[in-house]
């Protein structure tokens, strides 16, 4: 096939078709395309904390305008750039990994969108009002209950509403992987990337009810006054830091679980061999998710929980990194004794790998409690967590978007951009985060505006955001890669990579339908069995299937819970508004007639 | 110690303590002042002893784990068209040992990691000076629990004692951390934390709040001067007696101390009337190093620069004036403040129920022969602006107590603690502390007659 497959055309339909699909191929691009443009926004927020850090007692930025910006970058770049970029991925690849037409509820699927979309437009709408959020990504009580402003508010309903958008999607996921998988495909025939998806939807499920709780404990206490977070009325700061992070941590693997998933993806294609030690991957991934529920307090080891406690969750952290070596030397032994084919994708893979190991070793210091006491609200810190997420999940998300954009559009990501692309990003960002290591040996601690001058923080500041404006050209390169290779991209066809995995035995971008007859699974990695072991591999037929059809009902759901959450912001009125909103919807969504 | 001297002092030492390249680097730019990595007492070396040893461990690591990417990548790039490598799925005795031979690593990272946790924890009790350390936003104030003595955001300590500090805030979430002389811990309100550390070494150690808490974040820092145990000694009694002005200009400061009612917020021990405890403790403010909670220089201008606006240096802070100052004035106040200190020539004892010493005509005022000012005025001059707001007076901006606009319909005062009634807000403002005990708002030494004059206008909010 030399033209890119029609039937699946992103054009198709206008915008109302877009509104009302319930496509999960749609559904993903939709999370794609949002989380991209908002990870615009947090980068913009990251240049601008660099340059105001640039040189000591800089006035670039006003104290509680810097505040503003650590507090929105932090909270773009986990809830509106790598969740929902995770989630794109979820949604378009997962069905097509598992021999499936679309996911398991599909009309929750774009509930879980529009409330994505709708969270983020009001964790942002503090901007309309002057008035943002200067409480750090995790508003530590009391400072955000008691001795914080109106901006407070934008952090918590965003906070909230965001959270409730992978809650729905992950009662999605899990309903898919657990009961649409094609016939033949075993829980450990699955690929490792719908294996992470249906592990971070698990932790998902678990974890954001307990940060759901701890958010409604805080708009009582600024609402209504109830003092769950203030000791002089009886209560506590420290349950906020507890209960946050009891949902932060495993969060952390939310974060960064998916992108280990792409990567093992990668990985085995561009080597022509298969993932090493699959069962191992499998196991120790759910070993570090379990575990992760056992470690929330090394967040906390400063806090004064006690000598025990501190020795108990210090032995609990230790214990993730056995299963994560395992999974490290598993991914180098994947590459060893392979044929490379360094692709961009490839190139992001191995940097993942790489990168991913620097931070998790620095994370292996901040486990001993004495050492942390150093560390913990240093720079040390901000460099471990850029290291994992940039080094960690950017790298395997961007090696994603390399390695399926050819699956979603029929085209081909230009390679040279992409390599340009790489290595401007690895170094831009390894100047960037590497020397913070030293600032915070040196003693600056994060969350500053503005430091002093001799006290030997300058040179490694000065740097750091140089790599910062380095990465933003890298970036820069990215966007344009990805507009100008959708015009005109190299026809990519449906296997462009001779890759491993069901998605790539229909076309590109595949029909609405993705699989005309479902395929019959026979082994792990079916499409290379098909392909090299079978050699009898037939491209799919065309045909007509039944689908759900489009409807409005999620949208008007989904404006309903907006509005809810925006009564706290604006006037009040509007939450008993969005309530009747939410009711309609809900009814007719559940009484709605199926029209195929 | 000469500077050549000190790089190759500083240098060795971190290329002994720490291996990493980097590190040594970093550690020969700059004085290092708060590095984690130049401990100077004994639990700063015991944490030095563990880092050491994971970063060895780390190292390692890394350079397995480098060395055979990159070897791989290189090694297997490539290769004939169509060739089929061999499809590997795994190799049982290799999976083993990569999960056993990390196990056993973690275990020389856990051992002394799980001896220094409970080292820290466990103050000595013999001959340690007691430090009790309170986060406020944005500066330290420090208690020597023993003598009573207060101060803030310098604290001396006697060498090779144990300094054991209990740390609480009275606000939000704050963290005390000296990098050269210990690890941090948090700052809490509702609960004590307790840190310890022996010094071992004389001089000045930089400590910063690293916690956020606000705006000022970034400026909540302090100094720990350690020196001989007389030296401390005579620092500890310095900073129990009054500035004692030595020149002309140091006079009409005492003078402006009182009338620009600074007592609303600051204590100066051995200063009758200057019991305000919203701001720190200024006895002996000459010998501090630092001023504007450990941001600047302890200097002639820069202290007159901070006391006429001391919000174009600290973002946010706390310290509105009651009354303004102009920068000459404010030079005359530093001149004072700064003062040896020393007991008070011939000063009338000081009477129970502190009274304000108003020399000077405060600004502003409409002065009425026969002292008869009125309500607004006496609001405006008696410091209730330094901590109050009232939307119809433009220099009522305070924040630290209540807002008063709607005083008047309000049923309860004082937090609920009396009925609002003329007779009850009389009683709460001639003297707040028998109502309510701990309370910031001062005894100002009002009169019966100011008292009433204040709350006929306070009535009209």
């Amino acid at each position: 096939m030399t033209e890119v497959a029609q039937s699946g055309s992103l054009y198709r339909g206008g915008i109302a078709s877009w509104l009302t699909t319930v496509d999960h191929k749609r559904i993903g691009i939709l999370y794609g395309v949002t989380a991209l443009l908002l990870a615009i926004v947090g980068g913009t927020e990251a240049i601008l904390i660099r340059t105001q850090l640039i040189v000591p007692n800089n006035s670039f930025l006003h104290a509680d305008t810097f505040n503003a910006m650590f507090t929105m970058h932090g909270v773009t770049m986990i809830f509106m750039f790598v969740m929902p970029v995770n989630a794109a991925f979820f949604n378009y690849i997962v069905p097509l990994q598992i021999g499936a037409r679309d996911v398991a509820f599909p009309r929750l699927n774009a509930l879980s969108y529009w409330v994505f979309l709708f969270g983020a437009l009001l964790f942002h709408a503090g901007f309309l009002t002057g008035e943002l959020p200067k409480v750090g990504w995790f508003g530590y009580a009391n400072l955000s209950t008691m001795y914080s402003d109106h901006g407070a508010d934008f952090w918590m309903v965003g906070l909230q509403v965001l959270g409730l958008s992978s809650l729905i999607a992950s009662i999605n996921f899990i309903a898919t992987i657990v009961n649409l998988r094609a016939p033949g495909m075993s829980m450990l025939r699955m690929p490792l990337f719908t294996w992470t998806t249906l592990i971070t939807n698990i932790l998902l499920l678990l974890a954001l009810p307990v940060i759901t709780i701890a958010l409604v404990q805080v708009l009582f206490d600024r609402f209504f006054h109830t003092g769950i977070y203030d000791p002089a009325s009886g209560g506590s700061v420290i349950l906020w830091q507890h209960l946050f992070w009891i949902f932060g941590h495993p969060e952390v693997y939310i974060l960064i679980l998916p992108p280990m998933g792409m990567v093992s993806e990668i990985l085995p294609t561009f080597s022509r061999k298969p993932l090493f030690g699959y069962a191992a991957m499998v196991y120790a991934s759910a070993a570090i998710a379990f575990l992760g529920f056992t470690v929330w307090a090394h967040h906390m080891f400063t806090v004064g929980m006690g000598p025990m406690a501190n020795a108990v969750f210090s032995a609990a952290t230790m214990l993730i990194a056995i299963p994560t070596g395992v999974k490290i030397f598993n991914w180098i032994s994947t590459v060893w004794g392979g044929r490379l084919r360094m692709t961009t994708a490839m190139w992001f893979a191995a940097g993942f790998v790489a990168m991913f190991t620097i931070g998790g070793l620095s994370g292996i210091m901040h486990a001993s409690p004495p050492i942390d006491a150093q560390q913990q609200d240093s720079y040390f810190v901000v460099a471990h967590f850029h290291y994992v997420l940039i080094g960690g999940s950017v790298f395997g998300i961007l090696g994603g978007i390399y390695y399926w954009f050819p699956k979603i559009t029929g085209r081909l990501l230009n390679e040279t951009l992409g390599k340009l692309q790489f290595w401007l990003v690895l170094i831009g960002f390894n100047l960037t985060f590497f020397p913070q290591h030293f600032l915070g040996v040196d003693g600056m601690p994060r969350r500053i505006y503005t430091y002093a001058e001799g006290g030997g923080l300058e040179l490694w500041n000065f740097w750091s955001t140089i790599g910062a404006y380095i990465t933003a050209v890298s970036a820069v390169v990215f966007f344009f890669n990805l507009i100008v290779s959708l015009r005109s991209g190299k026809v990519a066809g449906a296997d462009p990579w001779d890759a491993r995995t069901l998605e790539w035995a229909i076309t590109s971008p595949p029909p609405e339908y993705n699989f005309a007859k479902l395929p019959q699974v026979e082994a792990r990695d079916e499409f290379w069995h098909r392909k090299y072991d079978l050699k009898n591999f037939q491209p799919e037929p065309r045909g007509h299937v039944l689908l759900p059809n489009p409807t409005k009902w999620p949208l008007v759901v989904g404006v309903g819970i907006a509005l809810m959450g925006s009564g706290f912001l604006f006037t009040p009125y509007l939450t008993p508004l969005g309530v009747i909103v939410v009711l309609i919807g809900t009814y007719a969504w559940s009484f709605s007639k199926f029209e195929g | 110690m000469t500077v050549s001297n000190y790089l190759a002092n500083s240098c060795r030492r971190a290329w002994v303590a720490l291996p990493l390249a980097g590190f040594l680097v970093s550690g020969c730019f700059g004085d290092g002042r708060q590095s984690t990595i130049r401990p100077a007492s004994d639990v700063g070396h015991a944490v030095q002893a563990v880092y050491s040893v994971v970063t060895w461990i780390d190292i390692g690591i890394f350079i397995v784990v480098f060395g055979l990417l990159i070897v791989a990548l290189i090694r297997f790039r490539g290769g004939k068209e169509g060739e089929m490598p061999k499809q590997v799925h795994g190799n049982p005795v290799m999976e083993i040992l990569w999960t056993l031979v990390p196990a056993v690593l973690l275990i020389f990272i856990a051992v002394p990691t799980w001896s220094t946790i409970f080292l820290t924890a466990n103050p000595p009790k013999e001959n340690a000076v007691h430090v009790l350390a309170i986060g406020k936003q944005w500066w330290w104030e420090f208690e020597y629990v023993d003598s009573g003595v207060v101060t803030g955001n310098e604290l001396h300590v006697p060498v090779n004692r144990p300094i054991v500090i209990t740390t609480r805030s009275t606000d939000v979430i704050h963290s005390f951390w000296v990098p050269r002389l210990s690890g941090k811990i948090d700052s809490l309100p509702g609960k004590d934390n307790v840190l310890w550390f022996t010094p071992q070494e004389k001089g000045v150690f930089y400590g910063q709040c690293a916690e956020y808490c606000g705006t000022s974040h970034a400026n909540m820092r302090f100094r720990v001067i350690v020196e001989d145990e007389a030296d401390y000694e005579k620092w500890l009694a310095s900073v129990t007696q009054p500035p004692v002005p030595q020149t002309a200009e140091a006079k009409e400061g005492e003078q402006l101390f009182l009338a620009k009612a600074c007592v609303a917020c600051h204590t100066i021990t051995g200063v009758p009337g200057a019991v305000g405890k919203v701001g720190p403790n200024l006895t002996n403010l000459g010998a501090r190093s630092s001023i504007a909670s450990a941001t600047i220089e302890n200097t002639p201008q820069n202290l007159a620069a901070w006391i006429h606006d001391s919000r174009s240096i600290k973002p946010g802070v706390l310290m509105i004036l009651p009354l303004p100052v102009s920068v000459e004035e404010a030079g005359k106040l530093a001149a004072y403040l700064t003062s040896p200190t020393g007991p008070a020539p011939g000063a009338p004892a000081p009477q129970g129920g502190a009274t304000l010493n108003m020399k000077q005509p405060p600004a502003g005022a409409a002065a009425a022969a026969g002292g008869g000012l009125d309500g607004k005025t006496l609001f405006l001059t008696k410091g209730c602006t330094g901590c109050h707001t009232v939307q119809s007076l433009p220099l009522a901006r305070g924040t630290i107590g209540p807002a008063l606009d709607g005083l008047q319909a309000r049923p309860r005062i004082a937090a609920g603690v009396l009925p609002n009634t003329e007779a009850n807000l009389k009683r709460w403002i001639k003297d707040p502390p028998s109502v309510k005990p701990g309370t910031l708002m001062v005894k100002l030494g009002l009169s019966d007659a100011e008292v009433e004059t204040i709350v006929a206008f306070l009535k009209t909010l």
